[in-house]
């Protein structure tokens, strides 16, 4: 019985690495711009799971909990403070610059990235986690624990600092793909 | 009572930064209100469709981002032996009645077997050695340094601490659930040991055959049994394998050439 139970335990491991290692390295890189620090997050992520994933009840939530403790590892290795300065919810951007698709298109990973990494930090985390699809803004609440409101706050100001900084700042070629070559 | 005001296009566009189409928003009225306006509003409904698109453009260049090749495996080879292993169990935890009479009778049965040396010499050059150096190390030997149901983790843990560990399993033996690996030592040189099977009735030692030069090379294997034990021995790349076991029965099921 024991070692089915470990035969169980090691198949949901394997399940879990194969499905949410890649969206949480492109997170890690998103955060950190660096490949190596990336894999690190990733893996100490992975091996936090393994010492105390089991502690978690409900495994719907194991997406959640995984990025949310990628992101604490980020900010512990930054030696930032959690606390992030309160974004008043009610703030609202009258003036969006505006800002061709194109622009984006045209651009490649690295410039996008750099563009990203240049926006304050407390609206970046939730602008990259929205931008990996399949994230729905409640999610990205609990990944990060903060109100939906101030998801909602974040991104809308998040996005129109992108939005400035991509409408000064030309797109450039780059060999971003290179990176983990 | 005072009705509350319309929401505005801009409050509109405010709260549509967060939208994706699919979502779940029955608990957030203020989503719902804005997707409202924005299916009735042309200008908004257009203005949503630019920033979908925007959003599309750098998701896309977010999913670019190139993952290493072997990370998946790495997290896997580095996080799942850890996980499933434990170094160091105390003898007394792993104390299993059924398991020390099962010992205790491959023990008897390996001193009985005909080939049987009463002592062990400093270097082994026989199968006889190692075989008595085996129902020695079973007789005396106090517990595992490490226990896992998967024998690749224990084989992972040997390779660790430089002690030799099979690099395959004849037959079905890769199937046979593992219990816990030692690591000991004849004449200062490394001998790994697997232990197998309910109540750990079987043992594979394994030894470097450049730390024994002397044993005999053979891949056929020489099978010495009697009533209470049996005994197999093999060579195989760099390797000399010896699995004794007190359940013949469970041997043949496993182990075939």
């Amino acid at each position: 019985m024991e070692s089915q139970i470990g035969i169980q335990n090691k198949l949901d491991f394997q399940e879990l690495v194969s499905t949410y290692y890649q969206p949480l390295y492109r997170f890690a890189y998103s955060l950190a711009r660096n490949a190596d620090e990336a894999s690190d997050l990733t893996q100490q992520t992975f091996l936090i799971w393994a010492k105390k994933g089991s502690a978690l009840k409900d495994k719907s939530k194991a997406k959640s909990w995984l990025f949310t403790t990628l992101y604490r590892e980020f900010l512990g290795l930054r030696r930032k403070s959690t606390r992030f300065p309160h974004i008043n919810a009610e703030a609202i951007e009258h003036e969006l610059p505006s800002i061709s698709p194109n622009v984006v298109r045209s651009m490649d990973s690295k410039s996008a990235l750099e563009a990203l990494n240049d926006i304050d930090e407390a609206f970046r985390a939730p602008l990259i986690l929205f931008y990996m699809k399949d994230l729905p803004y409640k999610e990205i609440a609990e990944i990060l624990e903060i109100p939906i409101g101030t998801v909602m706050s974040r991104l809308s100001r998040g996005k129109a600092q992108l939005k400035t900084i991509l409408s000064k700042a030309p797109a450039k070629e780059s060999d971003f793909e290179a990176h983990a070559k | 009572m005072q009705n509350k005001p319309a929401m505005t296009a801009d409050q509109a566009k405010y709260i549509l930064q967060a939208y994706r189409a699919g979502q779940d928003i029955t608990d957030c009225p203020e989503m719902v209100e804005a997707v409202r306006l924005m299916r009735s509003n042309r200008d908004l409904q257009a203005w949503y469709d630019n920033e979908l698109l925007f959003d599309q453009a750098l998701s896309a260049k977010l999913a670019n981002i190139e993952v290493p090749e072997h990370l998946g495996q790495s997290i896997l080879a580095s996080v799942e032996p850890k996980a499933n292993l434990v170094v160091d169990f105390p003898w007394w935890k792993q104390f299993s009645p059924l398991g020390a009479v099962a010992s205790l009778i491959l023990v008897i049965g390996l001193s009985i077997l005909p080939t049987r040396h009463a002592n062990y010499p400093e270097v082994a050059t026989s199968i006889e050695h190692l075989q008595s150096f085996a129902a020695d190390s079973l007789k005396t030997n106090t517990g595992f340094n490490a226990r896992s149901t998967e024998w690749k983790t224990l084989v992972s843990y040997l390779n660790e601490n430089d002690t030799p560990a099979p690099t395959s399993l004849p037959g079905k033996m890769d199937s046979m659930p593992s219990v816990g690996c030692m690591t000991l030592q004849y004449n200062h040189k490394p001998v790994g040991v697997i232990c197998f099977g309910k109540n750990s009735k079987s043992h594979l030692f394994v030894i470097d055959s450049k730390d024994f030069p002397e044993m005999p090379i053979t891949t056929s294997p020489l099978v010495k049994e009697n009533a209470f034990a049996s005994s197999i021995y093999w060579s195989g790349e760099d390797r000399h394998y010896l699995l004794v076991s007190n359940d013949p029965e469970e041997l043949r099921q496993f182990v075939s050439f």
